[in-house]
């Protein structure tokens, strides 16, 4: 970085340690202004952060171990479902309502066919993406 | 990197990583609140399910199942995002698996469940939390002939969430949950048994890793498996431990178990698992498959007795006698040098057995150069012409690397030198089926050399594990009935100097031959060169599965032919709906033998010499 530029000048405003201090400040304000917002929402913030924050954990864990073929320590688990589900004695949040889920795939009614003018060399197509364009 | 610096980079990562959670967590919240005022806008239950009302006149016996349904269990859901984890992450598996199935798939909600399914097959995929009322419905749809595919924990929670237990897939399989593979357990791999129902379309033996996933599989013990937990070594645990895929087939229901979670199929990085799954989905639809059987003549599995005849030379008489009460043939791949020293038992040996060779000396091949191995090689030829003579030592064509130590140059050399067959250790494969060298891809099947792999334990390893007579034998047998189930071939490998007459494996050998002696009808045994030039036999035939209604088989001969005790396996569409009759579609061609092997399969078996040509017959049912 050339050191007459003003991005320079702006980085060696504060020394190294007091911009790590003004980043976590900001951080720590993210956090809350986060956790205000879900206040605001009616949830517990302890609730609603711990899922979560294992969710981002999972995933990121995942990513790694998925792209690298590996994963942070040999004998660390990466559970999908909630741990110890399996397990009698563990100690988990039971549900007392749900919502059902409608059919995510509908059963197929038509068989799929290509448009009769697909093959006429006569056919000038217009690929607007609107439907009128294939009613046409 | 420095201690503090690694702290930093946590403290760092932690704080970022809830800052993205917090945000997440925010937008995930005000989309379910937006998803639940849509649902509460629309009735669930869709037109589509109202189609799917149960007519169970409409199932005729053998008819097969169009419908595939994928349960997408909505108290799972919840159960898993309130406690921090995520459903969809494991049924997703299954819907791009699924995908291909297209019109005749589709995702089904409780609302569908409740109301009623027509037959077809439905999938609960980890579903743990049933309630009451689901769990009727789902063994309503069976009772009315739908099948069902199980997995992991199904069921083992209530409604709530609270623990249920494993009762309902018990029932519904009439199995038991006999424990779990944690992740201190090393059996990390399941083998599918090869020409099974369900799992036909991997060669026998397949080992598929699982990974060491939290979500830890379920042992179980049933009657009726297709898959067995292992460790990589296969190391032969108690039978009811170990199961890991089970089926079931009541009042023309069918039902089949994995007892893994979806999380161990991003391990598979071969992809084997969704050619599995073909063969289970085929099964369950009741859609009859015929497929090209790893043996000849019916047989399930195959067996070699070999030995490795190297010190204590003379020991090889005593393994001799017993394959001849048996009336058996074995290989004794030689260490020439040694058996330079003993040409009247070599000769004495060669009267009923094959002579192979086990190098000239008791040192492996791998990472030598070119040279230095095809020095070795010709003294090792030269050695056996010495012994039996240049035109017996021409027959000699079988190879064993000595330590099972071996690499590419060594059979490129090998082949060369006009070896057909190489006995390997298990690391060589993934499944215990033989199979043409990877050396040198180029190689047709008629002149590339034939791997053997010795997947079964072998007196060393015995003797490793410091076992007495009683723990040796009850080993030996768990391994026999193992290759028998996995459609394996099983490589007996001894040492002649472990084979003294007061030895263990001189009392572990004949009983473990009387067994085989038992299964004469379904296993395979013969010598090296025996596998061998069945497996160059039957690459000859060129077999296509048919999709869709079974009517015929059809299949090519490739030149030169001489394919001789040639089976095709048919699965049945419903238990005992055996195959009727075999027709030629001309009279020329070979009329074959039908053979019923169990309740889900038949055997249609040639035992004619094929010629090269086009075969075809039209199957009756």
């Amino acid at each position: 970085m050339n050191p007459g530029t003003s991005l320079y000048k702006l980085a060696h405003l504060f020394a190294p340690s007091t911009w790590l201090v003004i980043s976590a400040l900001s951080l720590v304000s993210a956090v809350g202004s986060g956790a205000v917002l879900l206040s605001r929402l009616g949830l517990q913030v302890d609730d609603a952060t711990v899922p979560a924050y294992d969710v981002i954990r999972r995933f990121s864990r995942d990513t790694i171990r998925l792209t690298f073929k590996t994963d942070e320590g040999p004998h660390e688990s990466v559970f999908v479902a909630p741990k110890g589900i399996l397990e009698q004695t563990t100690a988990f949040k039971f549900i007392e309502k749900f919502d059902d889920f409608a059919s995510s795939v509908q059963r197929v009614t038509t068989n799929p066919t290509a448009l009769p003018q697909v093959l006429d060399p006569e056919w000038i197509p217009i690929f607007s993406g609107k439907k009128q364009d294939l009613d046409s | 990197m420095k201690r503090s610096d690694l702290s930093y980079r946590r403290v760092v990562e932690h704080i970022f990583l809830g800052v993205l959670g917090v945000t997440l967590l925010a937008v995930q919240t005000l989309a379910s609140a937006a998803k639940t005022k849509t649902l509460e806008n629309q009735p669930v239950s869709s037109a589509a399910a109202a189609t799917d009302k149960v007519a169970p006149a409409e199932l005729a016996s053998g008819q097969s199942l169009e419908a595939i349904y994928l349960y997408a269990s909505p108290i799972t859901s919840v159960f898993f995002k309130e406690n921090g984890a995520s459903y969809d992450s494991l049924k997703q598996h299954w819907r791009e698996y699924l995908r291909p199935y297209g019109g005749s798939y589709r995702e089904v909600s409780r609302s569908n469940l409740l109301d009623g399914l027509k037959p077809g097959v439905l999938v609960l995929g980890s579903a743990i939390l049933l309630d009451a009322q689901e769990r009727k419905a789902i063994n309503s749809f069976a009772d009315a002939g739908g099948s069902v595919l199980v997995t992991w924990g199904t069921g083992a929670r209530n409604g709530k969430g609270q623990w249920a237990g494993y009762s309902f897939i018990e029932e519904l399989l009439q199995m038991k949950v006999t424990g779990k593979v944690t992740n201190e357990n090393s059996e990390h791999f399941i083998n599918t048994f090869g020409d099974g129902p369900l799992t036909w379309s991997l060669p026998g033996g397949d080992r598929i890793f699982l990974g060491e996933v939290a979500e830890t599989p379920l042992r179980i013990d049933s009657s009726n498996l297709a898959a067995r937990y292992f460790d990589w070594q296969r190391f032969p645990a108690a039978k009811h431990t170990n199961g890991a895929i089970a089926f079931l087939e009541k009042r023309g229901s069918r039902r089949v178990y994995f007892g893994f979670s979806e999380s161990s199929w991003e391990y598979d990085d071969r992809l084997v698992l969704p050619k599995m799954l073909d063969a289970t989905m085929a099964w369950l639809k009741r859609e009859r498959r015929t497929f090209k059987a790893a043996w000849p003549n019916g047989d399930l599995s195959a067996q070699l007795l070999e030995m490795d005849t190297e010190d204590k030379y003379a020991n090889a008489l005593n393994f001799a006698r017993h394959l001849d009460e048996a009336k058996l043939k074995g290989t004794f791949y030689s260490l020439t040098s040694v058996a330079t020293k003993h040409k009247e038992i070599v000769q004495k040996l060669a009267e009923k057995h094959e002579i192979a060779y086990h190098a000239e000396i008791h040192f492996g091949f791998k990472g030598k150069s070119p040279e230095v191995q095809q020095e070795r090689l010709t003294k090792m030829t030269a050695e056996m012409q010495d012994i039996v003579g240049v035109r017996a030592a021409s027959k000699v064509t079988g190879f064993r690397a000595p330590t099972e130590s071996w690499d590419e140059t060594t059979e490129k050399l090998l082949r060369k030198i006009g070896m057909r067959h190489h006995v390997v250790g298990p690391s060589a494969g993934e499944d215990r089926l033989p199979f043409f060298s990877k050396s040198e891809p180029g190689v047709g099947p008629e002149d590339a050399l034939v791997v053997l792999p010795r997947t079964q334990m072998d007196d060393l390893n015995y003797q490793r594990l410091k076992l007495d007579l009683p723990e040796a034998s009850a080993l030996i047998t768990l391994d026999f009935d193992y290759l028998l189930e996995s459609g394996a071939l099983g490589i007996l490998s001894v040492h002649s100097q472990n084979y003294a007459p007061d030895g263990m494996m001189a009392k572990l050998t004949p009983p473990y031959i009387k067994r085989l002696k038992a299964h004469r009808d379904d296993i395979f045994v013969g010598s090296g060169t025996d596998i061998e030039s069945w497996w160059r036999a039957r690459e000859r035939v060129i077999h296509q599965p048919a999709k869709g209604v079974l009517t015929n088989l059809i299949f090519d001969v490739r030149s030169p032919g001489n394919v001789k005790g040639m089976t095709f396996f048919v699965t049945h569409s419903v238990a005992e709906g055996v195959l009727k009759g075999v027709k030629a579609s001309r009279s020329d061609l070979p009329q074959p033998e039908i053979v019923r092997i169990d309740p889900y399969r038949s055997a249609i078996i040639f035992r004619q010499e094929l010629k090269a040509g086009r075969y075809d017959y039209g199957l009756e049912f």
